[in-house]
């Protein structure tokens, strides 16, 4: 399909990505908190060097102010990539982002754009970081008009809708799972982009459909070579973009399998699981087969302890288990 | 009253728009009570006008302006048409967000920036635009218009201090009008001054009389000055005074004395005996002014009145470029 191709991690697709796309448009600039010398988690390395102060902004620990300076910029002619080192930092941008970025647009009458990709850097459960700093807050945002959401789970996916986010006129939440840093895949040497609003179906099936996206994807495929073994044949569904969420792609596998699981690493409660299942209700009902289950967290804060953390993150074993209950 | 060398065309065009800003609160006001203006109540901005015309009367067209919630004289100043200020409070299809904002109002065409609802926010989006000048390499400069209140947010810290830290050309303009919402500024704000907040980061930070639109435009002048040539941002505290409740037909938390002796300290007033008096007008002429003020505005209403709605399939547009 593409010339040539190589292997990469996660964390070297979002590097290759901002360094080409500010190759590409000069109105691209970054800022956020620690970019320049720490180079949050190596993934800004390089960046300083190649584009100059001008370009690579080390901000204060003012997440508002992130959020703010991005909007100033946006409205002003340029492309910012505000970077949000670590997602549970979000709520403190959270009034810029719901309250101005998302209705800066739609408020004022169509009068402005506001080309922002908001990277949200290591978020997610799993590194013993304790309550504050290993939330997946992705769900909260799908519910704010305006914003568009996504989480890549693949080097491949991760490049190209980083690519895509930084060149649409609209503010989009791009969000990272620290667990995925180091995971490989193949990419393309050129340049492309990922659509956003288009799902990927990331292993065929027939008689389960597992939606899932960024980590949990890759627990929901793990569940799938398991379930196979047990002669269990499971579809799984990455949505890549959370808001607009591709429905089409999601009802269509619910139509060949009949069954639905939506794996998220959240509290159910609230959860972008909810939104799933209630959208294949009312528009796929007819598809199913047994009920729409969901795997996710339970209602708690998320602890340290390594013996309760591991309690707390949904696993592969959860979705295995929950397969077999709505496969008989 | 300043002692002044401006030039008798500013004088006059400052007398005009204040009397512009004080008529159109009025009749917004009034075409609220009847009902021919459906929605939120207006933020009256009567008793502070001189402070959105002085300070913006010293921008040139590119710069840029955020304003404060409060009174239409930052945007009529900067150049937002009457028409479209009137359309757009009524909701209309011809408002200059097309009706979706409402009292949030914007104008990219003179660079005024919109208008938010939530206090706080604009002080962190003027910062930006600020950064965004010092970027772009352009001799911009943005004045941002705030009240008392703002000043109580979380964001007045990171914007006054990122301001001064990379020097962006900003002119920090408050309207220190004593009241937040119903809440006086003495029972709940630490310092005496909000000037007194500026210092800490190296900024010239002055108070002037809010209710004097020459002291206003001087001390704004200055500011837009030294912003434009690298010398970093300004912070103009001008004391002023509300004569409204925070909105139409909200409660009124202080004394009917103290509003009395404050609107003898009428901003419009002031000017207009100044210029009279140093024979830049006649008084003729200043009711001249006055009445074709009110031809304007009343042109402005029938215009809103008999403008569209917008149409059902607006409500889905605009949510996404």
């Amino acid at each position: 399909m593409y010339m040539s191709e190589k292997i990469i991690n996660v964390g070297e697709a979002i590097h290759d990505a901002l360094v080409e796309e500010m190759r590409r448009d000069p109105s691209v600039i970054i800022l956020g908190e620690s970019i320049q010398r720490a180079t949050s988690f190596g993934i800004t390395r390089g960046l300083l060097t190649e584009f100059g102060y001008n370009r690579v902004w080390d901000t204060p620990i003012a997440e508002n102010a992130i959020a703010g300076l991005a909007l100033g910029a946006a409205l002003t002619g340029l492309r910012p990539v505000p970077i949000i080192m670590i997602g549970d930092f979000l709520p403190y941008a959270m009034e810029i982002i719901c309250n101005e970025i998302a209705k800066y647009r739609y408020m004022f009458g169509g009068n402005f754009k506001v080309p922002i990709t908001i990277r949200v850097g290591a978020q997610g459960a799993g590194a013993g970081l304790a309550a504050q700093h290993s939330q997946c807050l992705e769900a909260w945002f799908i519910h704010v008009p305006g914003l568009k959401v996504v989480y890549a789970s693949t080097p491949y996916d991760a490049k190209g809708l980083l690519k895509a986010s930084i060149r649409d006129d609209n503010p989009v939440l791009f969000f990272e799972h620290k667990l995925l840093g180091s995971i490989t895949g193949t990419v393309p040497t050129e340049d492309y982009t990922v659509p956003i609003g288009v799902a990927d179906v990331k292993r065929e099936g027939e008689d389960l459909t597992i939606v899932a996206w960024a980590f949990m994807m890759h627990k929901a495929l793990n569940a799938a070579t398991e379930l196979e073994k047990e002669g269990i044949s499971v579809e799984v569904v990455d949505p890549r973009t959370l808001y607009p969420i591709d429905k089409e792609t999601i009802l269509q596998s619910v139509k060949k399998t009949g069954r639905l699981i939506i794996a998220e690493e959240a509290p159910k409660t609230g959860s972008i699981g909810a939104e799933i299942s209630a959208m294949v209700n009312e528009e796929g009902f007819d598809y199913l087969d047994a009920p729409i289950m969901r795997v996710a967290a339970p209602h708690t804060p998320i602890p340290y302890s390594a013996a309760l953390e591991k309690l707390w993150i949904p696993n592969v074993e959860d979705i295995i288990n929950m397969a077999k209950k709505i496969v008989t | 009253m300043a002692q002044e060398n401006i030039e008798k065309d500013i004088l006059i065009k400052m007398y005009k728009l204040m009397v512009t800003s004080r008529f159109w609160d009025n009749n917004i006001d009034d075409m609220h009570a009847k009902k021919q203006m459906i929605g939120m109540s207006p933020h009256s901005g009567q008793g502070q006008e001189a402070i959105g015309v002085g300070g913006c009367l010293t921008l040139k067209e590119e710069d840029y302006m955020v304003p404060s919630h409060r009174g239409c004289a930052h945007a009529i100043t900067k150049g937002l048409s009457l028409r479209k200020l009137t359309a757009e409070y009524l909701g209309k299809a011809t408002g200059v967000s097309k009706g979706k904002g409402g009292a949030h109002i914007c104008d990219p065409t003179h660079n005024i920036l919109g208008v938010s609802g939530i206090i706080g926010g604009a002080l962190l989006i003027a910062t930006g635009v600020g950064w965004s000048i010092k970027i772009r390499k352009t001799k911009q400069v943005v004045m941002d218009f705030f009240g008392d209140g703002m000043a109580g947010q979380a964001s007045f810290y990171p914007a006054l201090n990122l301001s001064a830290a990379w020097k962006l050309p900003i002119i920090w303009m408050c309207e220190n009008n004593r009241v937040q919402q119903f809440t006086h500024f003495e029972d709940v704000m630490g310092m005496k001054n909000i000037a007194e907040m500026g210092k800490p980061f190296g900024m010239p930070s002055i108070i002037v009389d809010g209710n004097d639109v020459m002291a206003v435009y001087n001390a704004a002048q200055n500011a837009v000055n030294r912003a434009r040539n690298g010398e970093g941002p300004s912070l103009i505290e001008c004391k002023t005074y509300r004569w409204r409740p925070h909105y139409e037909g909200a409660p009124e938390t202080r004394t009917i004395e103290e509003l009395l002796e404050m609107k003898k300290k009428c901003p419009i007033k002031k000017l207009r005996a100044y210029i009279i008096q140093n024979k830049v007008i006649t008084e003729k002429e200043a009711i001249k002014i006055d009445e074709n003020v009110m031809l304007e505005i009343k042109d402005a209403a029938k215009f809103a009145l008999e403008s569209p709605w917008p149409k059902p399939e607006e409500l889905f547009e605009d949510v996404y470029v």
